[in-house]
């Protein structure tokens, strides 16, 4: 029988409730064992088991032979890899409407391409559990139908993107994470990512019973979605509010995103107990969303990179001396445009970097009745769609992407 | 007082922030309860991947909160695009108050509100709070003929079928299984009218059903044959359904015939056998031989039965319902209780030997005692 090493403990990417390999729960497969005392009646039971056959495979109490996995506290199920492979929770925080869920879906696509990265492997950890991000990206990257518009929708307070379970008297609302392994080399990770809606880091909006966004106090990595059209001062730049809200900008005045930066930084420090001396667990890595409607207005520097036209150079990861010019272009933007914001990014951490990127590389357009955005799949041409994600990677784990670290 | 709760992409929302949030809400709705309705707003726009048989959700569910179970009455629906140009819905919720519930059920109100255009939000609204609740239709229906179901194409039938369902099993989850996309509100109208008046709120739907937090009832969960996802529901242990095909006829089943006539349905009460608690102390009738205690007699032939009244499941009752609740539940549920009942039983049997052993007990302890302290006094130097 093959030997297989665990980890010595798993966070759940569920409820982020960290435990040893051994107190994983099995999920029983014989249909006589329906209803579970933390999912309710409908799901199948879960049970720390005593018996396993000569696979390792746990026996549940109707003598049939279990595989899947389940958290201890909150009982849904993990892939099983995960008592394997050391996971990376990368948190991707931004304000509503600024590009979050177009990130995910450009970024999972492009690295499932192999273009992005030399050498490395990324492939969904379990099909079924990462059926958010496979929808995202059929909808406008792999398409059946690429000469109908279409437009991922907003992402919703509740729904389908959240499960819900019963523990300590109580309902808890926990978001379905998108658990991804990648492998580079002799390293492996589980990378887990979550599709948050933007309100949930709005300030005063965390919830006790509806801890969605307590991934912050167990991630390895944090990409901050800046949308610079929402700022008025790029949006007069870009010829007004109408103009860029045309070209698929949000151009909302009352987004504050520096309040946004601010609140999910207190709430990392709140969730690990860290006081406001210690230095952040990781580096800030802003990915400057719709770069192709703000580019007219960045240094010229900045908008000669990104107008590259070759498809390999716009999907792959830009080499570091790119990445740091880039940089450099991007802080200048921010400073002449977005000041306030960048101070309080240079303040939070003063080793932030900055990553322009673009999720459709065009600008999508109104629909016949001139108010919904949409864009044909065909016309999608990403601009570096995964190079916030590699670069906050390579911060948390510079063993595996030595050449994108900071130096 | 009623409450209301609108919720929508806004560009500002009531409490700040821009995005999903609280467009319309009553003046002093608690924070709890507005994020419980917040919760309830969901709408999934793929046509491809919703399950729901109806474009518009509309819905009445009861959700306990801190003990306390509120009737909601939700109309959730597209409504263009939003401020960033993406899809919009909106989602209008009315938290009923007791006094305010129109006698011909919820159904029959969501109808009225939606007839009125001011009632019920159909379009982004102005944001801003409201100082008093929103003006409630009140009314009743007579048990009528299934029209709307034949203007459908179905057999009429069929609505006595699932008004058979609904108050036959009030918490077993039921799918109305329906062929496609189909205007749901009137064929639910029929439904209710045939269903006892004291019934109505019991029973909880929504139209565009989509899977929900378990503190929230809901019953009847109208969804299409053609989504993808209908297997997998109807595997669910205990739950129930009704599957609706063009010209198939609900032949004599249960409620059939209610909803070809338009008679109201009967709700089966069931009545305890043997009550579990003695009201009336037992009296021997002449000749006839002394039994043992009674309790004990039912116990052992197994003929006790624990009733539960139909209303243990009324939104006012203020139990907690985890939403899904199926057979096994119930059945789990209804062991448990009786077990409880019988525990209660046979200990007050015992009271009274209890009782005798501890005077005897004291007795005994206080011999004792002066016992030892005569031997102690008697050996004093």
């Amino acid at each position: 029988m093959p030997m297989r090493s665990l980890v010595s403990s798993i966070n759940c990417p569920h409820c982020w409730t960290e435990f040893q390999p051994a107190q994983v729960r099995f999920i029983a497969e014989h249909e006589a064992a329906r209803g579970d005392s933390v999912l309710g009646d409908a799901e199948l039971m879960r049970f720390l088991p005593s018996r396993f056959d000569a696979r390792a495979r746990a026996i549940d109490p109707f003598g049939a032979a279990c595989t899947r996995l389940a958290c201890v506290r909150c009982h849904l199920e993990i892939p099983p890899a995960l008592v394997e492979i050391p996971q990376t929770i990368v948190s991707v925080v931004g304000a509503p409407g600024c590009g979050k869920s177009i990130m995910l879906a450009a970024a999972s696509s492009a690295l499932r391409s192999g273009l992005v990265v030399g050498g490395m492997h990324f492939l969904d950890a379990d099909a079924s559990l990462n059926d958010l991000t496979i929808e995202l990206e059929s909808a406008l990257f792999r398409s059946t139908t690429p000469d109908t518009p279409a437009m991922i929708a907003k992402t919703d307070l509740s729904g389908r993107l959240y499960r819900s379970f019963r523990s300590e008297d109580g309902v808890w609302v926990a978001p379905k994470p998108q658990l991804f392994e990648i492998a580079r080399g002799e390293s492996r990770r589980m990378l887990c990512l979550y599709d948050n809606a933007g309100e949930h880091f709005l300030p005063g909006r965390e919830s006790a019973q509806h801890p969605v966004t307590r991934h912050l106090g167990a991630s390895r990595a944090l990409v901050f979605v800046v949308d610079p059209t929402q700022d008025e001062r790029v949006a007069s730049r870009l010829g007004g509010r109408e103009a860029v809200a045309a070209l698929g900008g949000s151009g909302s005045a009352e987004q504050r995103q520096d309040l946004i930066l601010i609140e999910a930084i207190n709430r990392v420090r709140r969730l690990r107990g860290l006081s406001t001396r210690d230095p952040l667990p990781f580096r800030i890595v802003l990915a400057l969303a719709k770069a192709d409607i703000w580019s007219s207005a960045a240094p010229k520097e900045l908008s000669e990179a990104l107008d590259s036209r070759d498809m390999g150079a716009r999907m792959a990861v830009p080499t570091r001396e790119t990445l740091a010019a880039v940089h450099a272009a991007s802080a200048r933007f921010l400073d002449e445009h977005m000041p306030e914001f960048l101070a309080t990014a240079r303040a939070l951490d003063p080793a932030f970097r900055v990553v322009p990127f673009s999720g459709l590389g065009r600008s999508p357009s109104r629909d016949a009745a001139g108010s919904g955005l949409s864009i044909r799949p065909r016309d999608v041409r990403p601009t570096w769609p995964a190079a916030p994600l590699v670069v906050a990677l390579a911060e948390a784990e510079p063993a595996m992407f030595p050449e994108y670290t900071a130096g | 007082m009623s409450l209301e709760l609108v919720h929508a992409s806004v560009e500002k929302g009531l409490r700040g922030g821009a995005g999903f949030g609280t467009a319309i809400a009553t003046k002093g709705m608690p924070v709890a309860l507005e994020r419980a309705l917040e919760e309830l707003s969901a709408y999934d726009f793929d046509p491809h991947r919703a399950v729901g048989a109806d474009r518009i959700d509309w819905a009445h569910r009861v959700l306990t909160l801190h003990g306390r179970a509120y009737s909601v009455l939700s109309r959730t629906a597209p409504c263009g695009s939003d401020w960033s140009g993406r899809p919009n819905r909106v989602a209008h919720h009315i938290v009923v108050d007791a006094s305010e519930r129109a006698g011909a059920g919820p159904a029959w109100m969501l109808d009225r509100l939606a007839q009125d255009r001011d009632a019920l939000a159909c379009e982004l609204p102005v944001v801003g709070e409201r100082a008093g609740g929103p003006s409630l239709p009140s009314g009743s229906i007579a048990p009528r003929r299934a029209g709307a179901w034949e203007q459908a194409g179905f057999d009429p039938g069929w609505a006595g079928v699932v008004a058979h369902t609904l108050i036959d099993h009030p918490s077993v989850p039921c799918y109305l299984v329906l062929p496609g996309t189909t205007e749901t509100l009137p064929l639910l109208l029929d439904v209710f009218a045939l269903i006892p008046e004291d019934r109505r709120w019991h029973a909880t739907f929504s139209t565009r059903f989509l899977r929900a937090s378990s503190a929230v009832r809901c019953q009847l969960r109208c969804i299409r044959a053609d989504a993808p996802s209908v297997r997998a529901l109807l595997a669910e242990p205990g739950v129930r359904s009704v599957v609706i095909e063009p010209g198939t006829s609900a032949n004599d089943r249960a409620g059939a015939q209610a909803g070809r006539e338009g008679t109201s349905l009967e709700v089966a009460r069931r009545t305890p056998r043997v009550q579990p608690v003695l009201r009336e102390p037992w009296i021997p009738h002449d000749g006839e031989p002394v039994p043992q205690d009674p309790r004990a007699t039912a116990v052992a032939s197994g003929t006790f039965e624990l009733a539960l009244e139909p209303h243990a499941q009324a939104p006012s009752a203020g139990g907690a319902d985890d939403g899904t609740p199926n057979r096994r539940t119930n059945d789990r549920r209804s062991r448990a209780e009786s077990t409880h009942a019988l525990r209660a039983v046979s200990l007050s049997a015992q009271g009274d030997g209890i009782v005798t052993l501890i005077l005897f007990g004291i007795a005994a302890i206080a011999l004792v005692t002066s016992l030892i302290l005569g031997v102690l006094i008697a050996l004093r130097p």
